[in-house]
């Protein structure tokens, strides 16, 4: 019987930690994990150049992060370039190959240097796992503050002595958006506009029904009653609507009558996007959703500003919360992926349903024509409503994607109609899913879906998709940077036990759980143990004979999710182990992604 | 009152019965499997349970869990019962009573071992750094939250739990589907539980 094979053999080992200094060749689903070369493709190439082949994963994930800290150091120097692997980077590209660093050399450079300066936030508990760099105090500093370089401008920073270079040109002293602020003025009429066509919709045709003759005057004068108090509630409100940065905080003061403040901390902030439907974009203004993890009622919409308001809130509040002050011009991002409408198309046309779905189209279309058939009308409405769902939905909604990473986050920017452009901080994406359909898989296609918290319900469905299309490489490539300090490549996948066998895998990393599945559409999902709100074992009466138990992984809500069914017994109690245990090592690293530009830990962590 | 059952697995120390108010200061001895390895939480004949969690000190939970399920189990019984009674008698012959008697009797047997069973089940370990939990009859679980997981935690006690004199503990975390609770405490346990777990989940925490 399998089964019984199986118990004894090497699947009840291998979640053993590899052994320090080990060379593991990181080969993840045929990928060279941590190959600095010509595997990574050429245009992921910047990032794969930092001076430690481990350090843009293990410190600052979107990689301009720890040139950042050896900028602002007081102790200057090399004190960045902390592996020992190699510090310039034509020693590392060599060396990084195939070298992996222990997890015990990565965690502490071999000699710290001296502490200059006294540590002014240092946080409390046991210093021995922080770093030594302290951050230089945010108020005094004469040197313009600044995010790190952008990672394509080359990565010179490990040798060159670590002076502050001159603010960026482009709204270097320009202050942040600091004192309250009310919306755009165009917003006003917007909404009168937006609110007297619905009514005109609703009331107005009935009103010029009614009355053949008396019709139109009283239309008019109904519309132009309505336009009135209308135009003064949103007059009274856009005057009373303001926002403030003030410190850590997002002020925001609302209504005349009903009078509300709110305060929100930003680190605490999520995400942030700036969205504009076609008639807002068309009159140059954008709207600026601030998620926040904290359920349904805590996202934070301004509507309307200008774009170059939003443009300017967007990278303060991110600023902010990185632990940056606000007047921090944004920084450079660099591009990493532009879907061309071409590979947009093709993987839409290469889905089963659309195909399906047109084969029908056009099968009903001939015959209806053929036999002058109406009736054939019937089904052509829900397929065309199909296809409509399923082709021209996402080719509007994704038109035109461009994905760009930089030291604040990855920038997404989307849409032909509706035109979003979404930020997401390092260290806020909790699970990362990697999709390949049946077709998509021939052409090389995947599709990244990630759990972000906050997003919930309606939100979870805008947000859910971080990349829609895009070549299988670069999705796990990217999960790389969406999960800072994550080694998944390092994972040895242990198939299922039984018939399930290879179609649904696990692996265990220090640092995350990997599950792959499924054979016909194939999904991989990666939870960083720091994101795992809890872990269960289950077996059934069935399972209980076989001695298996299935394994759920719960983060927080959203489409990911990962479930690993037929493990053996003593397997999922080693899981839940080292689990606990990499959870408790996050903890000590890091205090949660707030801050995570000045925080004096290495080990960003996300909750 | 339900007579004190010890499963196969050996003694979990169960909370006693007849203690009063501070059952949870008494120091319950210590899983002590007498295979030599540890409990696993049922998921398997074998003990499995390894590293960290071979030393889990797992407690049991009071036998007026036992109690709790079995009313809560006789209510919808008497429920359905009733319904089926008034059925038999307007339109089935007499027989059908009986039929129908027997099946309920015997639905109240099984719920009683299935309580019996449950409350046997349901225990907990306060790890290191992390809550686990064990529980099911059929289908055997085991839950672990890491404490710096834990966002609130609740104490709850139902009208049945009240009569009962026991309270319900209940974790929750980011993650919204998770359904982690302790059950069958007696209130002062219950009470000293959420303590300890809310000061750890601030020592632990690691913010959101």
């Amino acid at each position: 019987m399998a089964t019984e094979r199986r118990r004894g053999s090497p699947a009840d080992v291998e979640h053993s930690p590899a052994p320090p200094g080990a060379t593991v060749s990181g080969s993840w689903f045929g990928l060279r994990w941590n190959n600095t070369g010509a595997g990574a493709g050429a245009d992921t190439n910047g990032a794969r150049q930092s001076p430690s082949p481990r350090g843009s994963a293990t410190t600052g994930g979107f990689s301009g992060l720890p040139a950042l800290r050896e900028v602002r150091s007081p102790t200057g120097g090399s004190t960045g370039t902390s592996s020992p692997a190699g510090d310039t980077p034509a020693a590392s590209a060599s060396a990084s190959a195939h070298t992996e660093l222990s997890p015990d050399s990565r965690e502490h450079p071999a000699a710290p240097p001296p502490r200059l300066a006294p540590a002014t936030r240092t946080p409390e508990p046991s210093p021995d796992h922080y770093s030594p760099h302290t951050p230089p105090p945010l108020s005094s500093s004469r040197s313009s503050p600044q995010w790190a370089r952008p990672p394509a401008s080359g990565r010179d920073t490990g040798s060159a002595p670590a002076v502050p270079g001159p603010p960026a040109e482009r709204g270097g002293g320009e202050p942040g958006p600091e004192g309250p602020h009310q919306l755009h003025w165009l917003t006003v009429p917007l909404r009168v506009l937006l609110v007297t066509t619905v009514m005109f919709a609703v009331v107005g045709v009935l009103l010029l029904e009614l009355e053949p003759d008396l019709g139109p005057v009283l239309t008019m004068a109904v519309t132009l009653l309505f336009i009135g108090a209308t135009g003064a509630v949103c007059l009274a409100d856009w005057w009373t609507h303001t926002y403030e940065l003030s410190g850590d905080h997002l002020l925001l003061r609302r209504g005349l009558v009903h009078h509300v403040e709110r305060e929100v901390p930003l680190s605490r902030l999520q995400t942030v996007d700036t969205v504009c439907p076609l008639l807002v974009r068309v009159l140059g203004l954008a709207e600026v959703r601030i998620e926040l993890a904290g359920g349904d009622r805590s996202e934070v919409r301004l509507a309307y500003l200008s774009r170059y308001e939003a443009d300017r809130l967007r990278s303060a509040l991110i600023a902010h919360a990185a632990g940056l002050p606000g007047g921090t011009p944004p920084p450079e991002d660099r591009p990493l992926f532009v879907l061309g409408t071409p590979m947009l198309l093709t993987a839409l046309v290469a889905q089963l349903p659309v195909l399906v779905a047109f084969g029908g189209l056009l099968v009903l279309a001939v015959v209806g024509l053929a036999f002058r058939e109406p009736a054939v009308l019937g089904a052509v409405i829900p397929l065309a409503l199909g296809l409509i769902r399923g082709f021209l939905g996402p080719l509007l909604r994704y038109g035109g994607f461009r994905a760009a990473v930089a030291p604040d986050g990855l920038r997404l920017r989307f849409g032909l109609v509706q035109r979003r452009d979404q930020t997401v901080p390092p260290g806020r994406v909790h699970a990362v899913r990697v999709v390949e359909p049946l077709l998509w898989q021939l052409l090389g296609l995947a599709r990244l879906d990630a759990n972000i918290a906050g997003h919930v319900g309606e939100r979870q469905m805008d947000s859910a998709t971080l990349l829609p299309v895009v070549p299988r490489r670069l999705a796990f490539e990217l999960t790389h940077h969406l999960l800072p300090g994550v080694d998944p490549g390092r994972a040895q996948l242990v198939p299922a036990r039984g018939l399930r066998g290879r179609t649904a895998e696990l692996g265990v990393t220090e640092t995350a759980l990997v599950a792959r599945s499924g054979v016909l559409c194939r999904t991989a999902v990666i939870v960083a143990h720091s994101a795992v709100q809890s872990i269960r074992l289950a077996s059934g009466p069935v399972e209980r004979w076989l001695g298996r138990v299935s394994l759920v992984v719960e983060t927080v809500p959203g489409p990911v999710r990962l479930h690993a069914p037929a493990r053996g017994v003593r397997e999922g109690w080693r899981v839940l182990a080292r689990v606990s245990s990499g959870v408790d090592r996050g903890r000590m690293r890091g205090h949660g992604p707030e801050r995570w530009v000045t925080r004096t830990d290495r080990w960003p962590v996300r909750n | 009152m339900f007579p004190r059952i010890r499963d196969e697995r050996g003694s979990l120390g169960h909370v006693d019965d007849d203690s009063a108010g501070d059952a949870a200061s008494t120091a319950r001895p210590r899983m002590e499997p007498n295979t030599g390895s540890a409990w696993d939480g049922g998921l398997s004949s074998s003990p499995a349970a390894d590293g960290e969690f071979a030393q889990l000190e797992w407690r049991g939970v009071s036998q007026k869990l036992a109690w709790h399920r079995f009313v809560t189990i006789l209510a919808t019984l008497v429920a359905v019962g009733g319904v089926g009674v008034v059925v038999a008698i307007v339109w089935l012959p007499p027989a059908a009573l009986l039929v129908w008697g027997g099946v309920v009797l015997g639905a109240a047997v099984v719920a009683l071992a299935y309580s019996r069973a449950a409350a046997n089940r349901w225990c907990w370990a306060e790890g290191a750094t992390d809550l686990v939990i064990a529980y099911g009859v059929l289908v055997r679980q085991v839950v672990m939250v890491p404490y710096g997981r834990i966002q609130v935690v609740d104490v709850t006690v139902s009208p049945v739990e009240q009569w009962l004199g026991i309270a319900t503990v209940r974790v929750h975390t980011a993650a919204t589907t998770i359904d982690a609770c302790v059950c069958g405490l007696t209130e002062t346990e219950a009470t000293q539980l959420r303590t300890r777990l809310a000061n750890r989940s601030e020592t632990f925490t690691t913010g959101l």
